[in-house]
């Protein structure tokens, strides 16, 4: 579903991914790393946001620096990046609808999808409240439900869980377990214990550099993430 | 519990765009109000300079800093979304350009009265419209309107000093620029005007894909 060769990502002269070899398939894959270590740079390429300035990527058997295929890989896309802003006086329901606006879903299924979304992320009771009304954490799972509207094949999330209370978390982790069996999930984040509870593989990077992939087994064979770390510091 | 809804809302698509938040609303209502009473008491020798020289450019701000990034909270997601592209920016500008230009219309009517000069700076408009759009697809839509504006700033004070030289005559500064205003945007100016418009609009066409990246916005 994504497969990456040499794949380099630089912002200005700065080089955030430097050529990155990565096949990922269906289930929750784990991307670890430092503060600065090109997870979110790596995120936004794999979301098409961004472009990178030298390797090979191939998204859901596309190829995203053509301009018909990158537009059939959004519409089965769904990202939420690490800093999520709503329009605040949009409801729950209106910032979701916007979002399947955006993907260009057809208007009769988009209510139903909307509907399921919010439901997936447990805001159905706040549905018709407004977005700056709600909580830090509330606000992210509206990033979560949008991310999920268009039921993506492809799911890119960036430190999802941030702000999100304990059981929200467990739901969280669930409705990830569901997802792995037909999505391919990018999960970038600090938490291990999201890791260990929801995660199939981990991807560790460092300094843009993949230090580590492979499944939760062999990271704890290596000695855990912080050893991976220590070994390349 | 129940909750009330308005009886009508505008779309979601609609209400998002940033262009349409009240303070923008109110400001632009305000400069076109403010213009539109200005002008009715100076009189048509002295306010039309102002409409000719800016009304091009209000819409073309506005427009920019409808697609802009920092404007809408919602961007970073947008870019990686299939209507986040060319389709969401033209749409963004109808809607602005849809409001803005009756409101600049009637402000030029009420200045001028009833005289093709209330409307002359209507096709130069579209077509620096047109070009800053061009330009967003290189360097960013607010970029693209500040290159824009200053281009036509540059035009004006060329065609300005050319004709000062030419002429000889000493006029007043609003004269003199009311006449190369009027020579930028008469008849036939109106038709290089669209003519250009035809053109970016054409470029537009083809540098679309290029709203799906970063950089155009």
């Amino acid at each position: 579903m994504i497969s990456a060769a040499r794949l380099t990502v630089r912002h200005r002269r700065m080089t955030a991914v430097d050529s990155l070899d990565l096949e990922l398939g269906d289930g929750v894959h784990a991307l670890l790393g430092p503060n600065g270590a090109g997870k979110s740079s790596l995120l936004r390429v794999l979301a098409t946001a961004a472009g990178a300035v030298e390797g090979r990527l191939t998204l859901l058997e596309r190829d995203p620096r053509r301009p018909a295929e990158r537009l059939e890989i959004r519409r089965r896309l769904g990202y939420l990046p690490q800093t999520f802003g709503m329009f605040g006086g949009f409801t729950v329901r209106e910032c979701v609808t916007y979002a399947a606006w955006l993907k260009d879903m057809p208007g009769r299924t988009a209510p139903e999808a909307v509907e399921r979304a919010v439901r997936e992320v447990g805001l159905t009771r706040r549905i018709d409240d407004k977005y700056r009304t709600l909580s830090g954490g509330m606000q992210r799972r509206v990033g979560i439900a949008q991310a999920l509207v268009n039921r993506p094949r492809m799911l890119l999330l960036d430190e999802p869980t941030t702000g999100l209370d304990p059981a929200e978390r467990e739901r969280f982790q669930t409705l990830l377990r569901h997802l792995a069996d037909s999505t391919t999930v990018v999960l970038a984040t600090h938490l291990m214990e999201d890791v260990r509870s929801c995660c199939d593989s981990a991807v560790i990077l460092h300094s843009g550099r993949k230090v580590f992939h492979g499944s939760l087994e062999e990271l704890r064979a290596a000695g855990g993430y912080s050893a991976v770390i220590a070994r390349h510091d | 519990m129940t909750v009330s809804r308005p009886l009508f809302r505008l779309p979601t698509w609609l209400r998002a765009v940033p262009g349409l938040r009240w303070p923008w609303l109110l400001s632009v209502t305000g400069v076109c109000a403010t213009a539109a009473a200005v002008g009715s008491r100076a009189g048509e020798e002295r306010f039309l300079p102002f409409l000719l020289l800016l009304a091009p450019l209000l819409p073309l701000l506005w427009v920019a800093t409808s697609y802009g990034g920092k404007a809408d909270p919602f961007a970073p997601v947008v870019r990686s979304m299939p209507s986040g592209g060319l389709r969401l920016l033209l749409l963004r500008t109808g809607v602005v350009l849809a409001y803005s230009l009756p409101l600049l219309l009637g402000a030029g009517l009420a200045g001028t009265g009833v005289s093709m000069w209330a409307a002359a700076w209507l096709v130069p408009c579209l077509t620096l419209t047109l070009a800053t759009l061009v330009l967003g697809s290189y360097m960013g839509c607010l970029l693209g309107s500040v290159v824009t504006g200053t281009c036509w700033f540059l035009l004006v004070a060329a065609v300005f000093q050319l004709s000062m030289r030419q002429d000889g005559r000493i006029h007043s500064p609003g004269t003199a620029l009311l006449k190369v205003l009027k020579s930028l945007l008469d008849g036939g100016a109106q038709m290089v005007w669209g003519a250009a418009a035809g053109v970016l609009a054409a470029l537009l066409m083809l540098r679309r894909h290029s709203f799906n990246d970063l950089r155009s916005r």
